[in-house]
């Protein structure tokens, strides 16, 4: 089965505007947020769910006639809303070009629990243990590579999410849904090549990333990859993908080769003149806009291992939920008509 | 009388069968006081009879093999309170509980078994912590060995002797070399979800070769802390095993591949002193305890 997140009333198209068809947001909007089959969608969809219903498909043993376990593998979208509807949750969405550090981000968050408890949040647990270990690889000795490296996101793997709990000193858990997606593909819609109604994942995010590359940042292309953003920004802003009640986070990547290079003062001051025009430009669309630096695999000394990473994760559990999820149920009754029959009867139904 | 399936697992060589050999023997010969008393023999103990028959002589324990399991059937009494119980436990290879990690399944027997137990005992064997290196303080380790100043023991030096000399090619991940600690929060994960279990159970671990880890001055539960530190989060955070206890566990008494070692051991009068159980900072030679503890909180 797949599945895709909707609402119980009718009209509604939450599952791809991301927003109540009575304006509402999700948390006040009174009809269930449900899983509901996908069978009713249209054939827009159908391409989406093609992929995911295979990537959903249980794998078969590989080689061993026994009881299959979790895969461990990466999350598709029905394993991720079931996640969701099980305990408190957070989607963080990493958007940003090839290369430009989203993989290694999210896998510094994994191998920073692998050493202890990361900034009084501790490890509990993770349905993709094997998804982290793959791409880990590259980093570690085992691998046999001179320099650590991060595997490219194929644009054939489509939308996944890598899993990781997280229990904070007051004991509550999160469970947070970090997004994988090949960076072409998010080019691409900023080109009008992919169609943004796709965006699942930033509809449903909790906070988004905007991954800039720092490397690229003190370089000759440090104009194009700020014109870059900005035109990412606007296509999800004029297509309604992001909105006022998103959360997002730019992020600097790579710091640790700024601040090698001796031109920290200049990107700082590039950092500010952007910081200044998104706030101007998107300010009063987009909910809130933080601003990050980070290292997310220091090759320096003077930055630290993980530096900045502790900062995005706690700026992404601070936010509210954009959803509640709910165990599917009835429907409630029509709002509109419910009053309706409370009026004629003279009392509430 | 209470009947108690107990699930005893842990990667190979990570001193399961040792563990039951020696504690064969103790509830045998009786040289220790033990909290679990044996109450009559099982009519099957072939097994049990071979393995600490060779515990006894110092010799290597012979290694269960992956197509067999064990079971192991055991009329027992608690020595407080006179209360009798079965326990019944398979011993299963090691490998059994890596496939479960590296090819995402288990053999029906062990799912069964795994589905049925009211309670989990988990082996760690102390020197045998793969630990996830990166690439980047690779150099770092490798000029601290140079130096002979490298304070973890844990740290595979091949790794680092590999990579400092300059790899000649490159390798594919391979789920088998995966950090310890990784696989085992991976098994003990499906072991408190469906298909092999409906929720969490009470979690006895054992860190065996505790001769090994003695010198880090270290309680079990902090040696855990220290050496598997995800592993220790996870126990404490995921809420799936909040019953839990950690020993460490000598059951050998030492390293019978070292002669002056093996020699040493031979030498003890009452082979049952060779054994050791480290619960917090108490020492005693009762191998029971893991078990009783586990059985009391089932």
């Amino acid at each position: 089965m797949f599945v895709v997140l909707s609402c119980s009333n009718t009209e509604c198209r939450i599952a791809e505007s991301g927003k109540c068809v009575e304006g509402l947001s999700a948390e006040d909007c009174p009809y269930d947020q449900t899983i509901e089959d996908a069978v009713n969608l249209d054939a827009e969809k159908t391409q989406l769910i093609e992929v995911s219903a295979g990537a959903g498909e249980e794998k078969a043993p590989k080689g061993y006639s026994g009881v299959s376990v979790n895969s461990g593998d990466m999350l598709n979208i029905s394993e991720a809303e079931k996640l969701l509807c099980a305990d408190n949750s957070r989607v963080l969405t990493i958007i940003g070009p090839e290369k430009a550090g989203k993989t290694t981000f999210s896998l510094s968050l994994y191998e920073a629990f692998q050493n202890g408890p990361y900034s009084s949040l501790s490890f509990a647990g993770s349905s993709s243990l094997v998804a982290f270990e793959e791409r880990c690889h590259d980093a570690r000795v085992a691998s046999r590579r001179d320099s650590p490296a991060t595997p490219r996101t194929s644009r054939l793997e489509g939308l996944g999410f890598l899993h990781i709990a997280i229990r904070n000193k007051k004991f509550e858990l999160t469970n947070m849904l970090i997004s994988e997606r090949a960076g072409e593909y998010y080019t691409d819609v900023a080109n009008s090549v992919e169609d943004h109604g796709n965006l699942h994942e930033v509809n449903r995010a909790d906070y988004v990333l905007f991954m800039l590359d720092g490397k690229k940042f003190i370089g000759s292309e440090r104009h194009g990859i700020k014109h870059e953003l900005m035109m990412m920004l606007s296509t999800f802003v004029e297509n309604k993908v992001l909105g006022n009640r998103h959360s997002i986070g730019i992020v600097l990547t790579k710091y640790d080769f700024i601040a090698a290079s001796g031109q920290t003062q200049r990107a700082n001051k590039d950092i500010a003149q952007l910081k200044k025009r998104i706030v101007s430009k998107f300010g009063s669309t987009i909910g809130n806009i933080d601003f990050h630096k980070i290292a997310a695999r220091s090759e320096s000394n003077e930055i630290e291992q993980w530096f900045g990473v502790a900062k995005v994760l706690k700026a992404c559990l601070k936010t509210k939920p954009v959803l509640v999820h709910k165990q599917r149920s009835l429907p409630k009754p029509d709002r509109f008509f419910s009053r309706l029959i409370s009026n004629a009867e003279g009392s509430p139904t | 009388m209470n009947s108690s399936n107990i699930l005893i697992c842990g990667l190979p060589s990570s001193g399961k069968t040792s563990f039951i050999a020696a504690l064969w023997y103790l509830l045998n010969e009786e040289e220790q006081e033990t909290t679990l008393k044996l109450v009559k023999l099982p009519n099957n103990r072939v097994y049990l009879n071979s393995l600490s028959a060779d515990w006894c002589r110092c010799k290597e324990v012979q290694r269960t093999k992956i197509s067999e399991v064990q079971e192991i059937a055991m009329h027992l009494r608690m020595a407080s309170t006179g209360e009798e119980l079965e326990l019944h436990a398979p011993d299963m290879d090691g490998e059994r509980w890596r496939e479960l990690w590296s090819t995402r399944s288990c053999a029906e027997n062990a799912a069964n078994w795994s589905s049925t137990a009211s309670g989990i005992i988990l082996f760690i064997h102390a020197e045998k912590i793969r630990q996830p290196i990166p690439i980047d303080i690779c150099d770092d380790v490798a000029e601290a060995d140079k130096g002979g100043s490298m304070e973890t023991e844990n740290v595979k030096s091949d790794d680092v002797q590999s990579a400092a000399e300059a790899p000649v090619e490159e390798t594919e991940w391979d789920a088998e070399e995966s950090p310890t600690q990784v696989m085992l929060i991976d098994i003990l994960q499906s072991l408190s979800s469906p298909p092999l279990a409906s929720g969490g159970r009470p979690l006895s671990i054992v860190v065996s070769a505790w001769d090994k880890a003695e010198a880090t001055g270290l309680t079990p539960e902090a040696w855990l802390k220290a050496y598997l530190p995800m592993l220790h989060q996870y126990l404490l955070s995921s809420g799936s095993y909040p019953v839990h206890k950690i020993y460490g566990v000598s059951a050998l008494g030492g390293d019978l591949a070292e002669p002056e070692e093996l020699k040493g051991l031979e030498e003890i009068d009452a082979p049952s002193l060779r054994i050791k159980v480290v619960e917090g900072s108490a020492t005693h030679p009762d191998l029971t305890a893991p078990l009783r503890w586990l059985m009391s909180a089932c």
